[in-house]
């Protein structure tokens, strides 16, 4: 071995495509890397590309565990971006056998479900410190400033602390919005770092999963504005994409709604055709947005918009079905009676998007408050909106608007109480209403916008149902019921059968 | 089982047959939509996480990937 070995602050594990990117991200900011990766191959790559951009070595390539350690200084710093599941607990019995101490900090970059993390800090205890930190932001947020959520031992974050802010998107404080450079060798070092501690073990990774079913129901929810107007104004995709720059002005301005106009204008060199006629209509997914919908079960949160556009990608691939069923299955023509003006329908549609859109995050931060509540992680809510208000997919300026309402209060209940939102909501509803009502009558889905509405009404609404829902169940399967006018817990039961009905107090 | 409508043609129920059962039922609007709007969202997921996308005038399992910042947004067959 070189005895002349540089002695590096990180070593890195996993140079896929956002490991990669991390790596050089970090020694932009003046960390020395020890990289390693299973396929050789990745390592060449992120040395060349470190070399060809930069000129000098700052990634060292090691050909094994035991190297990458003895590149280190101690105690040892290693960040992992490794495939989330079993991957992840591969290389940590790897780096175990290659002698790392309980001192030495192993961070999981990826995208790992957050139990499974809460699991391996346990497992780990005394042969190292497992720490996790989600990451959002695709390739180029991992480049150029990723959202990080880290989670974990308080010791840890002390010593991971400085590094993950450095390399954090970065915002001004004074608009709220982000400050970006796309440029090697010259971070952004400016502004508020959007990485802030978030909680104890697998914290940091719940928070990203509702991030990213956040995600999923803000692209849903665009995708229905745009299916409504190409179908009932039938607009073409360049055109929906100006009304999506326009949008992007004011209070839509967001990343997501940026990219759709930009995936809209594009065209299809090979047929000349735009390019999102082109693309197969069946979703992919890979996991988080299910495990929202999963955990918002799981905690009796409801997560109806999250959830809908989980489901929403599994209709969308059943492509085949579809096809069959658009043969047989009967639904109202576009009447342009019942469209109206454009300029108003588009208008409404605008307004639908953006009272959907705050329900779906009220949805997403009753959830993370609801399993705050149940793993005491003490989540603080303002810190997690203002970390994504750059660097993550679904940053939005919308983000300094719920940063400002939990400032206001840190212990709100639902994000539809602020009055700031309670007020927009109120302003724009009347068109959002339109929106679904017009979409339902001509045979266009719209169920993000109207799952969103359902829950809004229902949220607002004193007296539910579900009085006669627990008279049923209490009917069929004496499963009994409170009453309005007794103590809560006390439970009563009728015995439906019995001449007269009884009613019985329960013990 | 059996089909959750059957039809005067015979052709037609044989095809109605293959629909997955309980998905038959679900006679939603978004079912009976030839077109869904999933076609942005993957272009989304392409742009954001080159999460690539299938083609409609490919054969499934075809994979195909927008360099979204590179001049002239090329199209890559993956492998």
């Amino acid at each position: 071995m070189d005895q002349d070995a540089p002695q590096c602050e990180v070593g890195f594990i996993g140079l896929g495509v956002m490991g990669k990117n991390l790596a050089l991200n970090l020694a932009d900011n003046g960390y020395n890397i020890a990289a390693f990766d299973v396929d050789h191959d990745k390592i060449a790559d992120v040395t060349q590309q470190d070399i060809l951009e930069n000129g000098s070595e700052r990634i060292v390539p090691c050909s094994s565990f035991t190297e990458l350690l003895s590149k280190l200084s101690s105690p040892h710093l290693i960040v992992l971006s490794v495939p989330a599941g079993h991957p992840v607990d591969d290389v940590c019995h790897k780096l175990i056998d290659a002698g790392i101490c309980a001192d030495d900090i192993v961070i999981d970059t990826g995208n790992s479900k957050w139990n499974d993390t809460v699991r391996r800090e346990q497992e780990y205890e005394g042969k190292f410190l497992f720490f996790s930190t989600a990451v959002s932001g695709g390739e180029v947020g991992a480049r150029f400033g990723p959202s990080l959520m880290p989670s974990g031992d308080r010791y840890a974050w002390a010593r991971i602390e400085p590094m993950w802010k450095a390399i954090a998107a970065k915002v001004d404080p004074d608009t709220g919005k982000p400050i970006e450079r796309f440029e090697p060798g010259n971070p952004v070092i400016e502004g508020e770092p959007c990485a802030t501690y978030i909680g104890p073990n697998g914290a940091g990774h719940f928070v990203k999963t509702v991030h990213n079913g956040i995600e999923y129901a803000d692209m849903q929810l665009i995708c229905e504005a745009y299916h409504l107007m190409r179908s009932c104004l039938d607009m073409t995709p360049k055109e929906i994409a100006a009304i999506f720059r326009e949008w992007n002005q004011g209070l839509l301005d967001s990343y997501l709604v940026e990219i759709s106009a930009e995936v809209l204008e594009a065209v299809d060199s090979d047929t000349g055709q735009p390019l999102v006629d082109v693309i197969l209509d069946c979703a992919g997914q890979k996991g988080t947005g299910l495990w929202t919908a999963v955990s918002a079960l799981e905690v009796g949160s409801p997560a109806t918009t999250i959830t809908h556009s989980v489901f929403a990608r599994a209709l969308s691939a059943l492509k085949e079905d579809r096809v069959l069923a658009s043969k047989h299955l009967s639904g109202p023509q576009i009447d342009a009676a019942i469209v109206g003006d454009r300029g108003e329908f588009i208008q409404q549609l605008h307004d639908a998007l953006y009272c959907s859109k705050i329900c779906a995050y009220a949805q997403g931060f009753q959830l993370m408050k609801t399993a705050s509540d149940e793993h005491d992680w003490d989540l603080d809510f303002a810190g997690i909106a203002k970390i994504w208000r750059a660097g993550c997919i679904i940053r939005a300026v919308f983000l300094q608007s719920i940063t400002n309402a939990y400032d206001t209060d840190d212990d709100l209940h639902n994000l539809l109480l602020d009055p700031y939102f309670a007020e927009q909501i109120s302003n724009y509803q009347s068109n959002w209403r339109q929106a679904i009502a017009k979409s339902t009558l001509l045979g266009i889905p719209c169920g993000g916008f109207s799952s969103a509405l359902a829950y809004y009404d229902s949220y607002r609404t004193e007296t539910l149902p579900a009085n006669l829902l627990q008279g049923q169940r209490d009917y069929f399967g004496a499963h009994t019921f409170e009453r309005i006018d007794k103590p809560r817990g006390k439970h009563f039961h009728v015995e439906w059968s019995r001449p007269g009905q009884p009613m019985v107090k329960m013990k | 089982m059996e089909p959750t409508r059957t039809t005067d043609g015979e052709n037609e129920v044989g095809t109605l047959r293959q629909l997955r059962p309980a998905l038959a039922l679900f006679i939603g609007d978004a079912y009976r939509t030839e077109t869904l709007p999933a076609n942005l969202l993957q272009g989304q997921r392409d742009y954001f996480g080159a999460h690539t996308f299938e083609r409609i005038d490919k054969p499934r399992g075809k994979h195909f990937h927008v360099e979204w910042s590179r001049p002239g947004q090329p199209m890559v067959k993956m492998k």
